[in-house]
């Protein structure tokens, strides 16, 4: 294991250097066969037999040399460079075929990541509220029809809001009838905003309660009309105004005391 | 016998096992090359008898230790070898 190790290193450290080592080993062979060939002339030889003679006892000069030059470098990695430089050659030779390769990859990854984003988005990040994992939602089902999802009577609502003690609270939000309102601004220009028509307890429901400000208590179901601003807007419309809490606002030309300003991002 | 170039080397083990082992003397150079990766041999520059530069082989401390190690190794075996023969009568 250490002996490998000490190994790999080693071949790394040689491998900057190689090409001087591959040199050098070329020489110390021819240097060696040259000595050996000497040898044999000493001994009475011709110089041609010494010569084939020197080469023989040697063996495969070939094989010797590229032996060197493989211990002296980090193989796997080098094959690895080599086969993508190849490659990459491959590829340049057959533009159609790249792009073709390209595209499809490409729509594939593309395909597979914007899917998983929506997946994300919907399935896997928790809702951004306090403990997500503790709000569940209502429906009304059909009798004998377990795939409907209708929305509760208001009457429903307040029956559960009486009885359902297992929870902190409950809230109602007219989902179906979410809708735009026009807001005149103090400059004189109006602007459509989205409005969502909620029970008393929703921001607390949420644990997401306005500040500054309140949301709406019991008290405000008998009519009275109070909106909560988003954050956005009241930072859009009011420059991030405290004092616009319990002021009076036109909402498509009805009045609305402002009861306050729901948390950034809700 | 001190340093030595490779051409040295094989002739010396030419001369110590006689003719009895005939080894491709290019094999010297890849085995002198895992010595080095070990750095149980160290080289440095000399001059050859044929006058021309040349890389000289050296055994390191922790050569000496290795070469030590193999044959403490070897002798054990030889030795376990040789009783094994002998038990076993020939």
């Amino acid at each position: 294991m250490w002996t490998r190790l000490r190994a790999a290193i080693s071949r790394v450290a040689f491998a900057w250097s190689r090409r001087r080592l591959d040199d050098e080993a070329a020489r110390e062979i021819d240097d060696h066969i040259d000595l050996l060939t000497a040898r044999y002339v000493r001994q009475g030889m011709s110089h041609e037999d010494a010569r084939s003679a020197a080469r023989r006892q040697f063996g495969n000069v070939t094989i010797v040399r590229e032996e060197i030059h493989e211990a002296n470098g980090i193989g796997l990695l080098e094959h690895a460079a080599r086969d993508l430089q190849y490659g990459f050659r491959q590829l340049r030779g057959s533009p159609g075929f790249t792009l073709v390769v390209a595209a499809t990859l490409g729509l594939g990854i593309g395909g597979t990541t914007a899917v998983f984003s929506v997946v994300e988005a919907v399935l896997l990040k928790p809702l951004p509220y306090e403990e997500p994992g503790e709000l569940v939602r209502f429906y009304q089902q059909t009798p004998g029809r377990p795939d409907t999802q209708g929305v509760l009577a208001g009457t429903h609502f307040t029956f559960l809001r009486e009885h359902a003690t297992a929870f902190d609270d409950v809230a109602a939000a007219a989902n179906y009838s979410e809708t735009g309102v026009d807001l005149a601004t103090a400059d004189g220009r109006v602007e459509r905003l989205r409005v969502l028509r909620v029970s008393s307890g929703y921001f607390s429901t949420l644990q997401a309660d306005p500040a500054p400000g309140r949301g709406f208590d019991r008290d405000d179901e008998t009519g009275a009309r109070r909106v909560v601003l988003s954050d956005r807007v009241w930072r859009a419309f009011y420059g991030a105004d405290a004092s616009v809490v319990g002021t009076t606002i036109v909402l498509s030309g009805e009045h609305y005391e402002v009861a306050g300003i729901a948390p950034r991002g809700f | 016998m001190g340093p030595q170039h490779g051409y040295g080397i094989a002739r010396r083990i030419e001369q110590v096992s006689g003719d009895l082992l005939k080894l491709n003397e290019g094999t010297v150079y890849t085995a002198l090359l895992r010595l080095q990766h070990q750095r149980w041999i160290s080289t440095s520059w000399g001059t050859s008898e044929n006058n021309r530069r040349a890389k000289f082989y050296a055994i390191t401390a922790a050569g000496r230790h290795q070469l030590a190690r193999e044959v403490d190794s070897w002798d054990r075996l030889a030795g376990v070898i040789t009783r094994l023969r002998t038990a076993g009568g020939s």
